[in-house]
């Protein structure tokens, strides 16, 4: 039994020993340690309750006497009627009358296996109550796992939030539902923070490859640049100011409004109107469906042609401006999930506590243009870093822009807790960027006072060979821009 | 296995006898041998089991005396043969030679040598040439001698008490493993302790308090202590541990332990089990015990297996003998269960 007790404690000892050796926790282990221990002790007592030869017993008797092995001896020749063994069993018999059962046969337990039940059981104890070294290691884990699960939870509410954001299409929002449900599943399988964040990386790389449109930027810029445009003229004001706001409805209406009044207007207005739809078309040809349709809007007034071609003109551009202002909408909705959900990453990733649809810091995001959402507008500079871009703006369009680092049109408090990491700035919306911005000093800008393109054309055109022919303008845009250029001068 | 039921004519007197007597012959030979009583019961051990005795040890420690001794107390005929290296083998075992009898008549008669005694004394036996030690090899081995071409039998019992000097090696010619398998024993008479030389200084002194000792057994008691060694019990599993401790002086078995692996060239032979057990059996007999226990078998072990144990180079380099060899077989071999 002693041996049972001394194999039951080693058996429990090595349970335990598994919590210091590897990242286990000693509330699951110890179950097992005293599970397991009454296993050898049973198996001991089995063991000495087992029937065993006599002739066994007998050279047990013989070591436990010290009768120099004649009992086994007597037991092995008990059927000898040799003089000798005879005398050997007769011998035996008489030596064991002069022995006691209780004094000589008393239970003794060897020292040597005293001591190792006590080393034993000290060491059992030790394991028992000493804290393992691995503990540091599983609480790390289970604030990893901690992480994983806030991060999920977190992602759940994006996902609900992104999809019931009225801008995406039904197509959009079912292809982000199920995208961002892939992603909350890989999340929920994670087991520590590295994987959660590659399953968020992930998430976004598909985010980007299956709803983020490459025209966006174009499309933007081309709106933005129609609606400065159109401010320059007072009949489209209306038009220039829904399109500021990425407001379709508005814009619809006035268009409506300017079909309406179309027929009332004189030749000179309507010239006017004309030209004001043809320079926003020209400034807007990044976004070739909608310039299209402003510019054959502004032929058809600029025609005597009969009222119903203009109609017809001025209603597809209608739908062709609803469609891109829907499609920006849209986009924005997507890079603003693709943000938050890249925010979630950084903030695993960072370790650092999570927090609902908060920016990270500008110093944690990445120095070039990875990891941005796929449509962001970026400008660089000679020295090959981020600079945010110079546009010639009015007042009105205070705060608006392309920013470095995406769109950004989500709710007020997701400007507000963006506010002190990074200017994020949407074409067309208001946002918390600077009030002002730095006019680039070319003589072809006059703040306030538009000109015919006419009488800036080759100056812009100079500008634009000037600014192209640095190194670090891609050949691709270079060519853009120089056709663009050429189809002016030549249309000229 | 021996056949554990079969029935012997010693009787249960005769066992007593043996106890008796040899406690006598014991005690008369510790009357004049001061100290070396292991010595004395290892040679009484080896005499008993009817096996030769190699005498291990340095000048004037009594090895001649205790053998001259037992021959008084056991009233046998003692020779000593003092080897040189001109011995012959005839000089040991006889010759024939030319008589002329009474009437003139002249016919080749055996002269019989030293060798036909029942005890003989091989005093430094190695050194007489390995010609001259093999004389004794036949007589040790069959207790015959042929010469010429008439064997003829030594008388009963026979036994060989060798001696030799460990120091003096040069001009030695040490004996071949073959003979030395042949004694049962190789004991080693040790250096007596202080209270000892003092008893010696005594007795020479005054020689007249030197007991004499008185025979107590002859040829036939002794023949007849040798049939009842023979009948000692042994225990099955017993046997087995003494295969087990033979084995394992072999470097090549497995129950071998490290010292014999790395030091022994070659181990006992199974004339060593069969000292082992014999030897056995009468020192049980001596200890008032009529079967073997394993402290008979860890007692003999020693004289019975350190001639038979063929060391290596590296056991000579490291300082190893046979004797912790022997020891460290005692200590790793497990007892078997029955």
């Amino acid at each position: 039994m002693i041996r049972g007790a001394i194999a039951a404690l080693s058996l429990g000892s090595a349970v335990l020993l598994i919590g210091w050796i590897l990242p286990r926790p000693e509330t699951d282990l110890r179950p097992w340690a005293f599970a397991l221990g009454p296993a050898p002790m049973i198996a001991a007592a089995l063991a000495a309750l087992w029937p065993r030869k006599r002739l066994d017993r007998a050279a047990a008797l013989d070591a436990r006497l010290s009768f120099g092995d004649r009992i086994a001896t007597a037991w092995a020749y008990r059927r000898s009627e040799r003089a000798i063994a005879r005398l050997q069993r007769n011998d035996t018999i008489s030596r064991l009358g002069q022995r006691e059962a209780h004094t000589d046969l008393r239970w003794k337990a060897a020292r040597a296996e005293l001591i190792i039940l006590g080393v034993c059981g000290a060491v059992f104890a030790v394991l028992l109550v000493a804290p393992s070294p691995q503990q540091g290691v599983l609480d790390r884990q289970t604030a990893e796992q901690a992480a994983v699960t806030q991060a999920s939870e977190r992602l759940d509410v994006l996902r609900e939030e992104a999809i019931a954001n009225p801008a995406l299409t039904a197509d959009q929002a079912r292809q982000l539902n199920e995208l961002l449900q892939q992603a909350q599943a890989e999340l929920n399988r994670s087991h520590t923070q590295q994987e959660a964040t590659s399953a968020l990386a992930r998430a976004q790389d598909r985010v980007a490859q299956q709803l983020a449109d490459p025209n966006a930027d174009l499309r933007n810029q081309a709106l933005a640049a129609m609606s400065d445009t159109l401010a320059a003229e007072p009949r489209t004001q209306a038009l220039a100011d829904a399109l500021q706001n990425d407001d379709a409805r508005a814009a619809s209406e006035a268009i409506k409004e300017l079909a309406a009044q179309a027929d009332q207007l004189s030749d000179v207005e309507r010239q006017a109107l004309s030209r004001a739809l043809q320079r926003a078309a020209n400034v807007g040809r990044s976004d070739p469906r909608t310039a299209s349709a402003l510019r054959e809007a502004a032929q058809a007034l600029g025609s005597p042609s009969s009222a119903s071609s203009s109609q017809e003109a001025l209603s597809a551009a209608d739908a062709a401006l609803s469609e891109a202002i829907q499609a920006s909408r849209g986009q924005a909705s997507v890079s603003l999930a693709l943000q938050r959900l890249h925010n979630l990453q950084a903030q695993l990733a960072a370790d650092s506590p999570l927090r609902a649809d908060a920016v990270p810091p500008s110093g944690e995001r990445d120095s070039g243009t990875t990891g941005l959402p796929v449509g962001t507008a970026v400008a660089l500079d000679a020295a090959g870093g981020q600079q945010q871009l110079r546009e010639p703006v009015s007042d009105e369009t205070r705060g608006a822009g392309f920013g470095t680092a995406g769109l950004s049109g989500g709710s007020a408090a997701d400007q507000q807790a963006a506010q002190p990491a990074e200017n994020v700035f949407v074409p067309g919306r208001e946002s918390n960027g600077p009030s002002s911005q730095e006019l680039v000093d070319q003589p072809f800008t006059v703040r306030g006072q538009p000109r015919p393109y006419r009488d800036v054309l080759s100056q812009y055109a100079a500008s634009s060979r000037d600014y192209i022919d640095r190194p670090d303008v891609s050949p691709a845009v270079r060519d853009l821009v120089k056709q663009y250029f050429q189809s002016l001068e030549e249309g000229q | 296995m021996a056949d554990l039921t079969t029935t012997s004519d010693v009787d249960a007197a005769e066992i007593a006898d043996f106890i008796q007597r040899a406690r006598d012959i014991e005690a008369e030979v510790k009357k004049v041998i001061v100290g070396q009583h292991d010595t004395v019961r290892q040679v009484l051990i080896a005499l008993f089991a009817g096996g030769h005795v190699l005498l291990e040890g340095v000048p004037g420690l009594g090895k001649t005396l205790l053998v001259r001794t037992l021959g008084d107390v056991l009233s046998l005929r003692f020779s000593r043969i003092q080897f040189t290296p001109d011995l012959m083998p005839a000089d040991i075992v006889g010759t024939t030679i030319v008589s002329e009898d009474l009437d003139g008549r002249r016919t080749l008669r055996f002269q019989a040598g030293p060798v036909f005694a029942n005890i003989v004394l091989a005093d430094e036996i190695n050194r007489a040439t390995p010609k001259t030690q093999s004389a004794l090899l036949e007589a040790m081995q069959e207790q015959t001698v042929s010469v010429g071409e008439s064997t003829r039998p030594l008388p009963r019992p026979f036994f060989v008490l060798a001696t030799q000097n460990p120091l003096e090696m040069e001009g030695t010619y040490p004996l071949p493993e073959a003979q030395l398998d042949r004694f049962l024993f190789k004991i080693h008479v040790p250096f007596p302790r202080h209270a000892d030389l003092e008893d010696i200084v005594r007795r020479t002194i005054r020689p007249e308090n030197t007991a004499q000792p008185l025979p107590r057994a002859d040829a036939d008691d002794v023949l007849r202590m040798l049939r009842v060694a023979r009948e000692v019990v042994i225990a099955p599993h017993l046997v087995t541990y003494a295969v087990r401790l033979i084995l394992a002086t072999h470097p090549h078995e497995t129950q071998a332990p490290p010292a014999v692996r790395q030091y022994v060239r070659h181990g006992a032979s199974p004339r060593g089990l069969q000292a082992l057990v014999a030897g056995a059996q009468v020192r049980a007999l001596l200890e008032d015990r009529f079967n073997v226990s394993r402290e008979d078998l860890h007692a003999v072990a020693p004289p019975a297996l350190r001639h038979r144990l063929i060391l290596g180079f590296e056991a000579q380099a490291d300082g190893v003998t046979p004797d912790r060899v022997v020891s460290d077989v005692l200590s790793v071999v497990p007892f078997p269960r029955p």
